[in-house]
């Protein structure tokens, strides 16, 4: 969020958009010129309207201020946008804030009404009441929709990247049940101020005792019913962020497999001829340097070219011939993709285990529902089930990423009868 | 305490509390006279300050290893 750059000024002028704050122009926060800009009001003028107002009203505008600094962006001095100081109120710091402009601003009331400048505890303080419940709803809704505005798809290694940096400090996201609380104050104190506004005018009548009733029973099951639900909230934002954390580092495990152990098995296989061995040395650090800097590892077309790229790959590396058919083909999206690496892996275990006993073949069909992929080879064969507990190819790379995605791999294989692995998921699209 | 000074919120908090309190010493000495909404005032006035400045302090730097 702190690094989203807008700019708000072209050619020198600012353009009419969302009300900012304008800190190099103003005098305490910066709001009043930040409003002079939005309405195109010299902000001396406004500053002086702002004065009489703030006596007029008794001190509601210079609270109204103080919320308004702290839920309003601005713009820095080269007119890109910062944040709110209050977007985002999940974090310690944002309640700290909250808390305190708010207490700032109930301690300025009270000296207006000590002074005598004031309207009536009858009007003020519902207004109060409605004023924080509608910023505590206002900062809620905006701090989603700029968390969900800054938080770009990554790639799998750059997002672990990401979270291995920021560890266990980056804030969490909120959760569905800590929002619903916080949404259901921000209204309690709207309808609160409501009632007691009919209630200080002798509105209410009757129903003032069952509203009052009321009141104090919400009052008090939201106080019991609160550490509850925060500790609920902070369990399933922890299981969330640990399974994610759980995926990437499968993720990252399978490609490593797949990319730097392979190589590694052929260099010792090779070790005879040391140009073949610098080559492939060569050519792994490449694509490793690649893929931490999250480049993406397709041939730039769909998953038809990606896996004929993959084939083509593997057939230079072991020097096995390998058939490739596809029937349709469809965008590299990250189902694609966990297709692509998978079948590399079904064609590379292949490649090392059968490639004397004939070509192997690899067979790709796409229609608008599904993506099937066969591998088929005919060497030796083998039993899935004996394969040792530490091999993480067909187990990790191969069924562990296709369901990872959603997917299967089934393997069909006896010892003597050569095998098959077949690779299936539903399109994004079809789901 | 930060590394480079004094932490922003104990400074703001502490100023804060110090000037509460000579506040209600002068009331006390009948030097000044504040009333129960004024001491409320200032009372929020204090807590608020201290509130913001941590609020607006910067994050603690990580102690890796």
């Amino acid at each position: 969020m702190a690094s989203a750059a807008e700019p708000l000024r072209e050619g020198g002028a600012t353009r009419r958009g969302p009300l900012r704050r304008d800190p190099g122009r103003g005098i305490v926060g910066g709001l009043i010129a930040g409003l002079g800009n939005r309405v195109g009001i010299e902000v001396a003028l406004l500053r002086v309207l702002f004065v009489v107002g703030v006596v007029l009203s008794g001190g509601l505008l210079l609270a109204a201020y103080a919320i308004g600094w702290a839920i309003v962006p601005s713009v820095d001095v080269r007119g890109r946008l910062v944040p709110a100081r209050l977007s985002g109120w999940a974090g310690r710091r944002g309640l700290h804030l909250g808390f305190g402009v708010g207490l700032l601003a109930l301690a300025a009331l009270l000296v207006f009404r000590e002074l005598g400048l004031w309207w009536s505890d009858a009007l003020v303080w519902p207004l109060v009441l409605a004023a924080a419940g509608a910023a505590l709803l206002w900062g809620q809704s905006r701090s989603r929709v700029e968390g969900r505005a800054a938080a770009p798809e990554l790639p799998p290694r750059a997002a672990l990247t990401r979270q291995v940096e920021v560890g266990a400090h980056e804030p969490q996201e909120p959760s569905p049940f800590l929002e619903l609380y916080r949404g259901g104050f921000g209204i309690a104190l709207v309808v609160g101020a409501g009632l007691l506004f009919l209630s200080q005018n002798d509105a209410l009548g009757g129903a003032r005792d069952a509203a009052f009733t009321a009141i104090v029973a919400i009052f008090a099951l939201a106080l019991i019913l609160a550490p509850f639900i925060w500790r609920l909230g902070r369990n399933l934002a922890s299981e969330r962020t640990a399974r994610i954390r759980s995926e990437e580092r499968a993720e990252v495990a399978a490609h490593l497999h797949d990319s730097v152990l392979q190589t590694l098995t052929l260099m010792q296989k090779r070790a005879g001829d040391p140009r073949e061995v610098a080559a492939l040395a060569r050519r792994q650090e490449r694509e490793l340097r690649g893929w931490l800097a999250g480049d993406r590892d397709d041939s730039g077309g769909g998953l038809a070219s990606a896996l004929t790229a993959a084939a083509e790959e593997i057939e230079d590396a072991h020097r096995v011939k390998i058939e490739v058919v596809s029937v349709g083909d469809c965008d590299l999206g990250p189902d694609a993709l966990a297709v692509v690496g998978a079948a590399r892996e079904a064609l590379t275990n292949a490649a090392k285990f059968a490639g004397e006993g004939g070509p192997i073949s690899l067979y790709a069909e796409v229609d608008e529902r599904r993506i099937e992929v066969y591998v088929r080879d005919r060497g030796p064969g083998f039993d899935p089930d004996a394969a040792p507990a530490d091999r993480r190819g067909v187990r990790e790379s191969i069924v562990g990423r296709m369901r990872r995605h959603g997917g299967d791999a089934t393997i069909a294989s006896a010892p003597g009868a050569g095998s098959e692995i077949a690779l299936t998921i539903d399109r994004e699209s079809a789901r | 305490m930060s590394a480079g000074g004094a932490d922003r919120t104990s400074l703001v908090g502490g100023i804060a509390v110090l000037l509460l309190g000579a506040l209600l010493c002068l009331d006390q000495l009948d030097a000044i006279s504040i009333s129960a909404g004024l001491a409320a005032a200032a009372i929020c006035a204090a807590a608020g300050s201290a509130l913001v400045a941590s609020g607006l302090s910067p994050e603690p730097e990580r102690e890796d290893g």
